[in-house]
């Protein structure tokens, strides 16, 4: 059998239909044609009787409206005016009644006799007679006219009434005419479209069943499909075959696939516990997998690479950066000394000075000068505490241990007193009551020792007229708040999320670290199990210090 | 009908050729009837009756009777000559002895609605048929007194005497007791009192032997007006001759059995004003020239009359009305008046009370079929006040072309006038007495008069009303416009009813006849 190609197939159903919507439109426009016909007439048939109303009987009306008035007349200056209006009227009508059939025209021709009757019976004076004219015999020809003119209007509806009737049949007839005609062309529309759409319906059926379990195959890779079986000679049994191809081909294409994925979920889960040695080494069916595997690959070998740099690099940072933290710390440290210092060192130039000058002038003694080697001893000492409080103040603690939070405060104030002092900023520290936390006493000394030099930085730095720092402590029911509030100016918006990251500062390169707030941080939150907080108030930075209260650290 | 041939109908009226077919001589089976519901007292004692002389259609307005030649001999003298051979219905004989009877019986009694009995001073015998009538002063009515002036036989005046009621006709009892071409031989009529019906039989003495042609004639008196229509248009033998409304001309011209008659007439609808109510706005000047200021004279000619009269020379014409038309319409506003009519003339008033209601003026009627109430009504209103405040008669032209049946409303004292405290009126009614017609001065005295009444505004003036008749298709006469109807000399055919019996009157007769319109 020859192959019909669905096109074909389907232009000879939409023929089917355009042949049977040309002859519905043929049949329309007939019965519209007859319609239009037959209306026409109607519409002749009313202007007839409307013609025969305008120009016959209203007039005729008129005339027997005159007549009665005359009668009806009561002297002879009304009477001359109606005889004028009626023989003008009467002219009028004559003109118009020759125009219809002789047996009209005999109807006229009498009541207008009778009209003149009775215009003569009042000319003779004869009033008596008119008015019984007018009401017998002019009434009557009146009427018989009124009748042949209301039977031509009759006439006039009739044929309307028979053309409307025509036009009702016809538009019946039509109505039967194209129903049959509709439901014959529906039919076999309806037959050839059915046929047509099964077939093709059961060819697209069958494609959408091999399909199916095509795509249910990719889906659970548990079956392979089996071939799709179609003899519609047409292009969907062309379909069928290709898919058929491409579905064979497919599935050995997925199968190798498979191995593929399954390799590089391998190498995936050798990455994830960090065996970046791990390579894919299937090969894909796909150009874009096999494409894939080369990028994962080497995308694999950086990543090792990169890690690697990463490592050394950050490992070298950061010994750069305990070694600027030390020689931060040992220049604040050295700074601090130099303000502690500054005031026994002068105190020992003065003894030195005058023991000099008693010496010149012979005036030194021995009292003197064991008072003054006293005095120089007693000097030194203090100088030596000094050093060993830095000293002890640097070394890190060994292990937690219950500390007065106050001691750790007083420690760290005493670090900076003399530079705090020297700077002129106004500083509080207000205590109400004992208060005890579990943790390293030094280390938070210096933690807070790095809020308080901040503070005192940015006040000298920003020549903030009246500076102060306040510190304070509160107890609370489960923990101890340690708050440091200055008049600096407080952080700009854009930093304050940072400030607690490592290597932010915003000192000059030379002068921050960017280390001190976040090595604070973590004392305080990893070692101490703390919270530290910061937020501007209206004058400066206000920095919050929580820690679990003694009592509740040992609960 | 759809297609009826109309063919050219032919002239539906005919002439009338009654006259062209008459009997000859007195058939003893004739008989007609007639309806005159207005003074029927004057036409029965014109019948009934004969004086010296008597009413006519002429220039002088009578005619010798039972006079045949009359000489003025002074203004204060007059010899009459008697007609020789005239006997009374009971066969006596009439002379000189009879005139100079009846004239001793009137003097004592004579009537007073003229000034006849202020004017008659005596009767004087010449000879057997010859009298002369001696006058107290000069009297231009004397002729036309004379007419009313009727000779009763002896039997009457033993048992009657004369009346001298005001309406002056002296009938009261049936009997062969007159002159006159027909006697009266059931019912009495004087217009005070009636029967509703009066049978006239041919007198057989009567001097004029050729009259009367009709054997009986039978007068009714008091019929209403639409059965008396009923009777004469449309029942054969019902009704001969009557008067009619002028609304029923139609119905009368295309009646089977009676034709219509019109003749321009002397009568005149006498509107009274009750001058003595004195309690009435009626009694006020101004009020009763308003109401006559009101009236559209020339409407109610040609829609109430149906163009049946002409216009009345004592009525206000447009321009005349000496009251402005504010004062008029402010003076009748919501007048409410009463008015005494017989029913024969409510088509008058329905006219007048249209006209009058646009002003606000509201009528309330007191209706009657018989005049023998309204007079009544009139005469007893001497006696004590009545309730009217309008009253009307149909009077019909008892005096002949002659302006006394108007004027006698005006004088004083008079039966039939209640105008008083004129003394200008009484001074022109006094003249008037004193002229005859036939003088210049008369025609002065009378516009005079006429003008006084209408200024005084005495009565509710109205058109002269047309003498309208339907009469009887077989019977023949020419109807008089003055209060007399000659029906001695009328006549019938041999289709009249009285003479065909029970054969039916022919069809082709019974077709509309031409209306007659006499001059």
């Amino acid at each position: 059998m020859k192959k019909i190609p669905i096109k074909y197939k389907l232009f000879l159903l939409f023929s089917f239909s355009f042949i049977g919507m040309l002859i519905l439109a043929e049949r329309t426009f007939v019965l519209s044609q007859e319609n239009i016909s037959n209306a026409t007439t109607i519409f002749e048939n009313a202007r007839s009787t409307q013609h025969l109303q305008e120009n016959y009987i209203e007039p005729t009306n008129a005339l027997r409206e005159m007549s009665l008035s005359l009668v009806m007349s009561p002297n002879e200056d009304y009477r001359k005016s109606i005889e004028v209006d009626i023989r003008k009227q009467r002219e009028r009508l004559e003109e118009y009644y020759l125009k219809l059939d002789k047996q009209t025209y005999d109807f006229w021709k009498t009541y207008a006799t009778s009209v003149e009757k009775t215009c003569n019976y009042l000319a003779a004076r004869f009033e008596e007679g008119a008015f019984v004219n007018v009401n017998t015999t002019e009434r009557d020809h009146y009427y018989a006219l009124l009748n042949r003119l209301k039977e031509l209007q009759h006439n006039a509806v009739n044929q309307a009434e028979e053309n409307f009737a025509d036009i009702h049949t016809s538009a019946q007839a039509l109505k039967y005419e194209l129903a049959i005609v509709v439901l014959l062309l529906s039919t076999l529309v309806f037959l050839a479209g059915y046929l047509l759409s099964s077939h093709i319906v059961s060819s697209i059926l069958k494609l959408q069943e091999g399909l199916k379990e095509f795509f249910g195959y990719l889906e659970t890779k548990n079956r392979q499909p089996k071939p799709i079986e179609l003899n519609s000679r047409d292009e969907l049994e062309d379909m069928s075959k290709l898919l058929n191809r491409s579905i064979a081909k497919a599935s050995a294409n997925i199968e190798q696939d498979i191995v593929f994925i399954e390799d590089a979920i391998s190498v995936v889960n050798d990455l994830k516990v960090g065996k970046l040695s791990s390579r894919l080494h299937a090969t894909a069916q796909a150009q874009e997998l096999q494409l894939l595997k080369d990028v994962v690959n080497e995308m694999i070998d950086n990543l090792e690479s990169k890690i690697h740099e990463e490592i050394l690099k950050r490992t070298e940072q950061e010994k750069l950066l305990i070694q600027q933290s030390k020689l931060a710390s040992m220049g604040e440290m050295i700074g601090n000394i130099a303000h502690q210092w500054r005031q026994p060192l002068g105190e020992l130039s003065a003894l030195l000075m005058n023991i000099q000058v008693k010496h010149e002038f012979n005036d030194l003694d021995e009292a003197y000068m064991l008072s003054s080697i006293q005095q120089c001893i007693k000097i030194n000492a203090f100088m030596s505490g000094t050093i060993s409080d830095f000293q002890n103040f640097f070394k890190p603690s060994k292990e937690k241990e219950v500390f007065e939070i106050s001691e750790a405060c007083q420690r760290s104030i005493a670090i900076l007193q003399a530079s705090l002092k020297y700077h002129g900023i106004e500083f509080s520290f207000d205590i109400s009551e004992k208060m005890e936390v579990l943790g390293y006493p030094n280390e938070f000394a210096q933690a807070l020792l790095n809020i308080l030099s901040n503070a005192k930085d940015v006040l000298s730095e920003r020549e903030i007229s009246n500076p102060f720092i306040r510190l304070y402590l509160k107890k609370g029911y489960k923990y101890i708040l340690i708050v440091i509030e200055d008049n600096g100016g407080g952080i700009a918006g854009e930093y304050m999320d940072r400030i607690f990251e490592p290597y932010f500062t915003t000192k000059y390169a030379k002068q921050g670290t960017g280390i001190g707030l976040y090595m604070t941080k973590m004392i305080i939150e990893n070692n101490m199990g703390g919270i530290i907080k910061v937020k501007n108030t209206q004058a400066g930075a206000l920095f919050t210090i929580k820690l679990p209260s003694v009592p509740e650290v040992i609960a | 009908m759809y297609g009826a041939e109309v063919v050219d109908e032919k002239e539906i009226y005919h002439e009338d050729t009654s006259a062209s077919r008459v009997l000859k001589g007195r058939d003893p089976r004739s008989h007609i009837k007639v309806f005159l519901p207005s003074m029927p007292y004057n036409y029965v004692s014109r019948l009934v009756n004969e004086g010296l002389v008597r009413l006519a259609e002429n220039e002088q307005g009578w005619e010798y009777s039972l006079a045949t030649k009359s000489t003025k001999l002074s203004p204060l003298l007059y010899e009459f000559e008697l007609r020789q051979g005239v006997r009374f219905q009971d066969g006596t004989p009439f002379n000189a002895d009879s005139v100079i009877h009846n004239f001793s019986y009137f003097l004592k009694q004579p009537f007073n609605y003229t000034n006849i009995h202020h004017s008659l001073q005596r009767v004087e015998k010449i000879s057997e048929f010859k009298i002369r009538l001696h006058l107290s002063q000069p009297y231009g009515m004397l002729f036309r007194d004379l007419a009313r002036i009727y000779f009763y036989s002896e039997a009457y005046l033993s048992s009657f005497g004369w009346g001298g009621a005001e309406t002056g006709a002296n009938i009261k009892a049936s009997g062969p007791y007159g002159l006159g071409p027909y006697i009266l031989v059931e019912g009495m009529i004087t217009g005070r009192e009636q029967t509703p019906k009066a049978i006239l039989k041919a007198n057989p003495y009567y001097w004029e032997s050729e009259y009367p042609s009709i054997e009986t004639i039978t007068f009714y008196t008091e019929l209403e007006t639409q059965e008396a229509l009923h009777l004469a248009l449309f029942e054969d033998g019902g009704l001969d001759f009557m008067q009619i409304p002028f609304n029923k001309k139609i119905e009368t011209m295309l009646s089977p059995y009676a034709k219509l008659v019109s003749k321009p007439s002397s009568h005149n609808f006498t509107i009274y004003f009750n001058l003595l109510k004195h309690y009435s706005p009626i009694a006020r000047k101004e009020v009763r020239q308003a109401l006559n200021c009101a009236l559209n004279q020339k409407n109610l000619l040609d829609f109430t009359y149906k163009k049946e009269g002409r216009l009345n020379p004592s009525a206000f014409n447009a321009n005349e009305c000496p009251l402005d038309s504010s004062v008029v319409e402010r003076t009748l506003k919501g007048l409410e008046l009463h008015v005494a009519t017989q029913d024969s003339l409510l088509f008058l008033w329905k006219g007048i009370e249209y006209q009058l209601s646009m002003y606000g003026v509201k009528l309330r009627y007191t209706i009657t079929t018989s005049e023998k109430e309204i007079y009544n009504l009139t005469q007893k209103n001497h006696k004590s006040i009545q309730d009217w405040d309008i009253l009307i008669q149909n009077t019909q032209d008892w005096y002949g072309r002659h302006p006394w049946p108007v004027f006698i409303r005006y004088q004083e004292d008079n039966p039939w006038s209640f105008v008083h405290h004129d003394a200008v009126m009484e001074s022109y009614i006094h003249q008037f007495f004193r002229i005859e017609q036939e003088e210049p001065l008369f025609q002065t005295l009378t516009h005079q008069i006429q003008n006084r009444a209408k200024k005084e505004a005495y009565m509710l003036f109205v058109p002269t009303p047309n003498a309208v008749f339907a009469m009887n298709k077989e019977l023949v006469f020419e109807p008089l416009g003055i209060g007399m109807q000659p029906f001695w000399k009328a006549k019938i055919t041999n289709q009249h009813w009285s003479i065909r019996g029970d054969t039916p009157y022919p069809v082709e007769l019974q077709t509309p006849l031409l209306p007659k319109r006499l001059p």
